[in-house]
């Protein structure tokens, strides 16, 4: 590589080269190091890698954020059709609310029964979710490889994105079937078998 | 009593519901007429930010405007490039990394920016003090600064201080002597970045700080054509004077930028967008249909009664139109609120300039917008009317009777 790169009217083109790469014996160094080799060479540019990788990092802290407030608004809509979607079915089951009530089940039991429903259709979803991410994941990762013409991975569904998710979605399901069925709980028995 | 009078009937006799499904579908249209901004919206502040500038050709010396190195002897280029009919005025620009650095204050990375005399008044605008061609008759040891009004206020100066420049050299050692140059102005440059502070100065002060002597080469020419003549032909005559530089009109550097730097965005707002619709069509859908499942006895009584199935499907036509209507109608200033927000959040992404804007608003966006959420709206509505106008009358008036 020198001698490919050698200049030969500059004497110190086959001495000179664009970057070192050290290892510190204690990587908590670095700085350290960077700092003092600075102060001996000043017209050098030393940085520790971790420095670097954070400089580095600007556009995609700034798109991770970006991908957050969308997701954020994407959530907020999505709970009020599902808190829509409850209401409704809520409406559904009036009668039937209002048949158990009368038949002496306390509010509480019932309650409790759309808890449990809205628990497992919260979970069935979020799995359901997931399933579709993992299997978008390599979609999207091939398109964009192929557009950009590289092995960088672009979309990665990690442990932590799938438990954020599931973390999300379960307590909005749960709370969207809550809330619509507590409206037909406050009411009172005969209006809801409309006599 | 019409198909309308009776969608409106229907969608107010629950009004919980209503209000859950229009906020609903605009908060979901909100999003939507933020990604078809942001599909253009970089083009189109780009492109303005290089109008504004008052060039319509820039000449750079290598293939593309995103990376390109020093165009040598570049007065006698310009003074060439004058010469040419086609052509209003000519500016030369160089730039330097520097290190500013001011007693009592942590140091900061700068750009030295140089333009050929006259072409001041395009590069910034004066905030306070005086401009460097005002400045110039002013004697004095130290050559004249304007600086970023952004880093005037960080780093405490004002007309009249005095601050050291050094120079850094890209790729290769240096260690340049510190200059010291006295601050005249503070301006607002018309390419400022938040994250890369500028400062400028005169040819004499660039030439002291780079301590190379009049190199004469310049990182790009700009150029203003005549008249109504066409950037294109202007390109052409620049390029037939040096086949080693390349001249690129303001449209073809927005294609530039748009085929490498900024597609990122316009694909991720495609699929955003795609997302978003398909997401709205299911939704709407399904509340139609469900809505329906929930009022079988009452459309097949209305049927019954005589009502023909296009007034049914009229009817949930225009219930549709009514909950896609309102949500896409609330949706526009929705959208524009979260697009401040949006593009607040993106512009803090390294180097882009202050000026520009990642979600700029275009009237076609939002009649694009507007006409999508009514497309998806009417193809929603199809299987719910599929549903009323098919559903036997005499058997579903006989389930709700022993229902």
């Amino acid at each position: 590589m020198i001698a490919l790169t050698h200049d030969p009217a500059d004497p110190l083109s086959a001495e000179s080269v664009y970057a070192l790469n050290l290892t510190v014996v204690d990587p908590r160094d670095a700085q350290a190091v960077a700092s003092a080799i600075t102060a001996r060479h000043p017209g050098l540019l030393v940085e520790s890698t971790r420095a670097a990788t954070e400089r580095g990092r600007g556009p995609f802290v700034v798109l991770d954020r970006f991908h957050r407030a969308i997701s954020i608004v994407t959530v907020a809509g999505s709970t009020a059709f599902l808190l829509a979607l409850m209401v409704m079915r809520a409406e559904e089951r009036r009668e039937i609310i209002g048949i158990l009530r009368l038949m002496g089940i306390p509010s509480r039991s019932i309650l409790i029964e759309v808890l449990f429903e809205g628990l497992l259709i919260a979970i069935g979803g979020a799995i359901f979710g997931v399933v579709v991410a993992v299997s978008a994941q390599d979609l999207v990762n091939r398109f964009f490889q192929w557009r950009y013409d590289t092995t960088l991975v672009f979309v990665r569904v990690t442990g932590t994105i799938v438990w954020q998710s599931v973390a999300f979605a379960v307590p909005l399901g749960v709370v969207a079937g809550l809330a619509a069925s507590w409206t037909l709980l406050r009411r009172d028995v005969v209006s809801l078998i409309r006599r | 009593m019409t198909s309308r009078t009776l969608a409106w009937r229907t969608v107010t006799a629950e009004r919980a519901r209503m209000a859950l499904a229009i906020a609903g579908i605009t908060v979901i249209g909100a999003l939507l007429f933020d990604m078809l901004l942001l599909s253009r919206g970089l083009l189109v502040s780009f492109r303005e930010l290089l109008d504004t500038a008052g060039y319509d050709v820039r000449v750079a010396a290598a293939d593309t405007m995103v990376t390109r190195g020093p165009i040598a002897r570049s007065s006698e280029f310009a003074a060439a490039i004058a010469r040419l009919p086609e052509i209003q005025e000519v500016a030369v620009v160089r730039r330097a990394r520097a290190v500013l650095s001011v007693d009592g204050r942590p140091r900061a990375r700068v750009t030295v920016v140089n333009v050929s005399e006259g072409a001041e008044r395009r590069a910034w605008r004066i905030a306070a003090g005086a401009g460097l061609a005002d400045a110039q008759s002013v004697r004095d040891e130290a050559p004249s600064l304007v600086v970023d009004r952004k880093l005037a206020r960080d780093l405490g100066l004002s007309p009249g201080s005095v601050v050291r420049l050094r120079v850094t050299l890209a790729d290769e050692p240096s260690a340049l002597p510190t200059v010291a140059f006295r601050v005249v102005g503070i301006v607002e440059f018309e390419f400022a970045t938040p994250d890369d502070p500028q400062v400028a100065t005169t040819s004499a002060g660039f030439e002291r700080a780079r301590a190379a002597g009049p190199l004469d080469e310049a990182d790009i020419v700009l150029v203003r054509s005549r008249g109504q003549t066409e950037p294109s032909a202007t390109v052409s005559a620049i390029e037939q004077l040096r086949p080693d530089v390349r001249a690129f009109s303001n449209d073809q550097i927005v294609a530039q930028v748009n085929e490498n730097g900024f597609a990122y965005f316009r694909q991720i707002s495609y699929v955003l967008s795609s997302i978003t619709l398909g997401f709205a069509f299911l939704l709407i859908a399904t509340l139609l249909t469900v809505s329906v499942n929930q009022r079988l006895g009452q459309v097949a009584a209305l049927r019954a009664l005589g009502l023909p199935r296009r007034r049914i499907a009229a009817a949930l036509l225009w219930e549709s139109a009514l909950l896609v209507g309102a949500g896409a109608v609330l949706s526009v200033p929705v959208g524009w609120a979260l697009a401040h927000e949006l593009d607040r959040i993106l512009r803090e992404m390294p180097g882009i300039p202050e000026r520009v804007h990642f979600f700029v608003f275009e009237p076609c966006a939002a009649f694009v917008h507007l006409g999508l959420l009514a497309f998806t709206g009417i193809t929603a509505a199809a299987y719910p009317v599929w549903i009323a106008t098919r559903l036997p009358i005499a058997e579903t008036l006989r389930l709700e009777t022993v229902s």
